[in-house]
């Protein structure tokens, strides 16, 4: 298929919709065979009396055959953009996108400032790694960030609050604030904690991953000639090697993006972050299937787009790259 | 011209050349990085795999990880007028005679020796359990106790088990059965077969992990613990929910299911590269079938790639454990695992209280995790050693 990078971006872009749509079916009939009847967890009660059921499934479009309900269900969806009333919030009755729109904006903010701060921070010390490779530094500061990367989140959670409230307490006291034991809305200093659990374990993976691609570019002949022709170290380092040496590294935001979103759950359960992700947890321990559903549709949507922008993209920052099948 | 002479008896002497895989392996074991984590692993997955001695009987030196040490403290009574003897009591309470002798000076000060026959007067107060919740560590208890007094040391040593069995199998269930095998067929197959299997590896892999994790186990939960309830009465081993072997199962089953498609998609890429080599082709000629060019030829072509793999997936799948016991849809406790050790463990005001809780199993995850990822950075520095 050597048609140029545009049919194959198009093709690549109607792939979305349909991997979408796959997985909404394939969540819709996880959440179908889910225990509980959806009429017993809305009426709260072990009996709903058959009117009342009637009357429950009406309102919650449970009438009807499997594929009439999903059908319906995606017509909601694809015309009004609508996830469907929430189970558990009944009075007054909140749809799906109304709480999940509520809580995004806390999860995005952290999410992405965690974004920022892993490839800004993970950028230098890959390069670092990359510049001291071979001496005792390299494996030691790797070995030294992926020790965070070994501790499970509900732990590294309770020791960063430790850190920060006992041992790093004082120090910030002079600087005029407290890092609170939980969120606490309205704390600016509530975002430390999420923030540095988010990210402290990403640094040796990612730092290793630049080391890597830096140190493959290191070697090619075009960095060798320009060492050649006289540059210094520097300029060869920072205007040539890093260039192509991050190149990889766009592969990389999607997956991070996803890591990032999916890494929330535990960290704003245990830090009680009013996020997404505890709330999604919460709506899984509530049985509110439509919740979930929704949730997962929506992040897996952005997953999908995010890989399809990237592969793009990859396109277009390396023109070495004709997609004639798609990079695996 | 000796010296010619010599060297090409030196050169016969080492007869057949060292193949990929021994030269790897010698790289390997030069990186002392490498041989720390292996010998960490072998430890501890050996510390896990000792307490499965206990069920053929044997005493290893642990106390019972679901013992607990709570203060308790019962008094004789009397059955139609008739005081019980010591004898009947320990049987009544399941305690053992020498224990209540041990526990009660106080008694054994005031009547004797106590043995089975030994009838006390009714209404003595005897203590059965002495309080030891939440004991720091001491010579007695190594690593403290918990909440109900449970002795950390063995309970860790009964969570490296658990450890051991969910990390062993979901790794060959989802990434050796599933992910290597699919990866090898879908690459070295190409075609229809292969985008199937891709695009299906797409679609997991657009599934934000955590959140299936969580819906698969709760979609199956009950339906899991159904059956084997069932099975248990259909073939009366009524051991198996009492040891969380449903538990294992369900766990199991959830994280090969999410697990198979990164791994798919990795050994593919591997063999990929791999596949239009000399000597595939040579076996092709000679009539190999797609069976032994996978298994013959292939697999040991990306051995050491299948290592960095292999290695990655334990440390996760011991990570997923403990985040999935703590959202509390992984091991139930009183299973002994470091997930519910973690939960147990409680939050910020009991690690300043009770440090020894969380730092325990920590104590134990951290080196496994790490020692794991370490060695997958080793074995892939030991394939490429261009880029060390």
């Amino acid at each position: 298929m050597g048609y140029g990078p545009l049919p194959i971006l198009l093709r690549r872009l109607a792939l979305v919709p349909i991997l979408v749509f796959v997985v909404a079916a394939a969540t819709y009939a996880l959440t179908h065979v889910a225990p509980g009847d959806p009429v017993k967890i809305i009426g709260g009660a072990r009996q709903v009396d058959p009117e009342k059921a009637e009357l429950i499934r009406e309102e919650f479009g449970l009438h009807g055959g499997y594929f009439e309900r999903f059908g319906r269900y995606l017509w909601g969806l694809v015309s009004r953009g609508d996830l469907g009333p929430s189970y558990y919030y009944r009075s007054p009755q909140r749809s799906v996108q109304e709480l999940l729109g509520e809580r995004i904006w806390v999860s995005a903010q952290i999410n992405l400032m965690a974004l920022a701060l892993i490839y800004g921070l993970g950028i230098p010390i890959g390069v670092y790694v990359a510049v001291n490779r071979g001496t005792w530094k390299d494996p030691a500061v790797i070995g030294f960030l992926k020790i965070f990367d070994s501790i499970p989140s509900p732990i590294m959670v309770v020791l960063i609050v430790y850190l920060m409230v006992e041992v790093l307490g004082g120090v910030f006291r002079l600087l005029g604030f407290n890092v609170p034991v939980v969120w606490t809305p309205g704390d600016p200093a509530s975002y430390i904690v999420p923030l540095v659990a988010l990210t402290i374990g990403v640094f040796g993976g990612m730092g290793r991953f630049v080391r890597v691609s830096m140190i493959a570019t290191m070697d090619d002949d075009y960095v060798r000639t320009a060492r050649a022709k006289g540059l210094t170290e520097r300029v060869v380092l920072y205007r040539h090697v890093l260039r192509n040496g991050l190149l990889p590294l766009s592969t990389n935001i999607g997956l991070a993006f996803v890591g990032v979103i999916v890494g929330s759950i535990v960290i704003e359960t245990r830090y009680a972050v009013p996020g997404v992700g505890a709330f999604i947890f919460q709506s899984i321990n509530q049985r509110d299937w439509n919740v979930i559903l929704g949730f997962t549709l929506l992040v897996a949507t952005l997953i999908i787009i995010a890989n399809a922008l990237v592969d793009m993209l990859y396109v277009f920052i390396d023109p070495r790259i004709r997609f004639t099948e798609r990079v695996a | 011209m000796t010296e010619m002479t010599a060297r090409a008896d030196s050169w016969e002497m080492s007869s057949a050349p060292e193949s990929p895989f021994r030269r790897g392996l010698r790289a390997l074991l030069r990186k002392r990085v490498a041989v720390v984590s292996m010998i960490t692993i072998f430890v501890l997955y050996g510390a896990g795999m000792y307490t499965f001695l206990a069920e053929f009987g044997l005493d290893i030196g642990l106390q019972d990880p679901l013992r607990t040490n709570l203060s308790e403290r019962r008094t004789v009574r009397t059955t139609d007028g008739v005081t019980e003897s010591l004898g009947t009591f320990s049987e009544r309470l399941q305690v053992d005679v020498g224990v209540i002798a041990e526990l009660n000076p106080e008694v054994v000060q005031e009547f004797g020796p106590l043995g089975p026959d030994t009838v006390l007067p009714r209404n003595t107060e005897i203590v059965l359990g002495v309080d030891e919740t939440l004991q720091p560590p001491s010579s007695r208890h190594w690593f403290g106790t918990d909440r109900n007094g449970r002795d950390l040391f063995s309970r860790a040593f009964y969570a490296l088990r658990t450890t051991v069995i969910i990390s062993v199998i979901s790794v060959l269930l989802g990434n050796i059965f599933l992910g290597l095998g699919l990866g090898l067929l879908s690459g070295y197959r190409g075609g229809r077969l292969d985008a199937l299997i891709m695009r299906l590896a797409d679609l997991v892999l657009a599934m934000p992990g955590l959140v299936y994790l969580i819906v698969i186990v709760a979609v199956f939960r009950d339906r899991v613990t159904d059956w084997f309830r069932a099975l248990e009465d259909a073939t009366g081993a009524t051991w198996l929910i009492a040891s969380g072997v449903d538990d294992y199962v369900l766990i199991v089953f959830a994280m090969s299911l999410l697990g198979w498609a990164g791994a798919a998609r990795f050994y593919r890429g591997q063999v990929l590269s791999l596949r239009e080599s000399d000597f595939i082709l040579a076996a092709e000629t000679i009539g190999a079938g797609t069976l032994r060019v996978l298994v013959r030829h292939l697999f040991p072509g990306i051995l050491p790639w299948f290592i960095v793999g292999f290695s990655a997936a334990m440390g996760e799948m011991a990570g997923a454990e403990v985040v999935l016991t703590w959202l509390g849809i992984g091991i139930t406790p009183p299973t002994p695992s470091f997930g519910t050790m973690v939960s147990a463990a409680g939050g910020f005001t009991s690690l300043v209280q009770y440090p020894w809780m969380l730092l325990v199993p920590m104590l134990f995850v951290l080196p496994i995790l790490l020692a794991f990822n370490l060695l997958g950075d080793a074995v892939n520095d030991a394939i490429n050693p261009r880029l060390r």
